[in-house]
């Protein structure tokens, strides 16, 4: 199957500006959703996805054409996001975490729908950056075992048993039940 | 259900989930009351992380894109700037002319001894004056020192990828402050000095992250123009780090120019002042 962005890269790969912008806004609500739910909140999420996005227009020339150009995307992206919590963690943590600063001036604009999400952000928060970044590229990004294998680069065994694992600790969070003392090494420490 | 451990298990149904078993094993789960629960878990789970969060702002998206195209357009960019986009090794491995690399040895070796030979007075100086051993702990720690240069050379790289805002300069920090009132107090008159060595870690943000509140301000006011902007600092409020915008701004009908201050949360870009000196 022809890979529809590739005449975008080939033209980008170019030198032709609109061609790179128009790529850019293709990818840009993919890698920010991924990088939303991989790193959990807004403001780190913008940075890594403005971070791949650079990485993108940096790497355009290297970018042969082996793999799908979404592929390559998420791969860049999800290596920015992974970099964006691991620099989040030399970090001191300023005040309450995100989910908690619920002040007056915010009270009034929670719904249903925020409380949902910061659900589904802390119950992911919960499980070990790579679980929850194989999980999110396959119930998220819709990526195939072999794709999340090539961007995760471990291989598709491994793929598939981060995947049951981050599910399976993801439903025990969801569910409010301690997971057994088999699932906690995938827990964050 | 069986007696195979929990994760085996859970792998199997995660797998069925996503089509992945064999028509055997997906029988076998069909027929056991207990994995079909176990996999509607599994599922809730899967549909949970596959909700989209809601979109970004056209405006914050224009920003970014906007941004990086910024970058693509500068001539010479940044060598250290993002992460590093994945390539693919070569199937033929490039050889390297052995003349040339020699050549490029004996040019670096020759750089070398020609800067020992400069610094070597100034450097040894203790030890040619003194004659004294007393220059071999000095020694040492110059070892250690030089050891520490080369380890930070050598982590040059994996510090390169560190955050934009130690990337990049960071906004000016005007202090903390103990409450909203004590912060609008403060810049009532005019903006307090910057004390960027002072700012905790946590004030210190990129001017992209300054820009990103500043867009969405501005897209919230059309009275409130990048080119009117003068200042972006931040400032903290019992430990919360807040962005202050000051614009020029005039009165109703014109006739005199003031000046508006507008702090926000870094996080969310709300409002926490805005008022007119």
């Amino acid at each position: 199957m022809t890979d529809p962005d590739a005449g975008l890269v080939r033209a980008a790969q170019d030198g032709d500006r609109a061609a790179l912008d128009q790529l850019l806004r293709a990818h840009q609500p993919g890698v920010y959703a991924l990088c939303r739910r991989i790193v959990g909140n807004e403001t780190d999420a913008l940075d890594a996805t403005q971070d791949a996005l650079i990485a993108i227009v940096r790497g355009l020339d290297r970018f042969d054409g082996r793999s799908k150009v979404s592929t390559w995307v998420y791969r860049i992206a999800t290596n920015s996001c992974l970099d964006e919590i691991r620099r989040r963690r030399r970090r001191p943590t300023p005040g309450l975490p995100e989910g908690d600063r619920t002040g007056d001036h915010q009270v009034a604009r929670f719904d249903e729908q925020v409380a949902a999400r910061i659900d589904i952000d802390s119950a992911l928060q919960t499980i070990a950056p790579e679980f929850r970044a194989a999980v999110v590229l396959r119930d998220l990004c819709e990526l195939d075992y072999a794709e999340i294998a090539e961007v995760l680069a471990v291989p598709p065994g491994t793929v598939r048993s981060r995947i049951a694992r981050g599910r399976s600790a993801l439903a025990a969070e969801l569910s409010g039940n301690q997971p057994p003392t088999t699932r906690r090494q995938i827990r964050r420490s | 259900m069986t007696d195979e451990p929990d994760d085996s298990i859970d792998e199997l149904l995660s797998a069925d989930l996503d089509g992945q078993t064999t028509p055997d094993e997906h029988r076998r789960i069909e027929a056991d009351p207990e994995l079909l629960v176990r996999r509607n878990g599994l599922r809730l789970a899967a549909r949970t992380v596959g909700s989209s969060p809601p979109p970004l702002d056209p405006v914050l998206v224009d920003s970014i894109i906007d941004r990086t195209l910024a970058r693509f357009d500068r001539v010479g960019v940044d060598p250290i700037e993002g992460v590093e986009a994945p390539t693919r090794r070569s199937a033929t491995p490039r050889r390297s002319n052995p003349w040339l690399v020699a050549a490029v040895v004996m040019l670096v070796a020759g750089i070398g001894i020609g800067l020992i030979a400069t610094a070597g007075p100034s450097k040894r100086k203790g030890v040619t004056a003194t004659g004294d051993v007393r220059s071999r702990p000095e020694s040492k720690s110059a070892n250690a020192r030089d050891a520490a240069g080369s380890a930070a050379t050598t982590t040059a790289a994996s510090s390169r990828r560190d955050s934009l805002s130690e990337r990049t300069p960071t906004v000016g920090f005007i202090g903390t402050y103990a409450s909203p009132t004590a912060l609008r107090s403060a810049l009532r008159s005019k903006l307090p000095p910057v004390r960027q060595s002072e700012a905790p870690e946590v004030f210190r943000l990129s001017p992209g992250q300054a820009d990103r509140c500043s867009t969405v301000l501005e897209a919230r006011d059309p009275r409130l123009r990048r080119s009117n902007r003068r200042a972006a600092v931040t400032a903290g409020i019992a430990g919360e780090p807040l962005l202050v915008l000051e614009y020029r701004a005039q009165t109703v009908g014109g006739t005199r120019t003031s000046t508006r201050i507008i702090a926000v949360g870094v996080a969310a870009c709300d409002e926490r002042l805005n008022f007119e000196r």
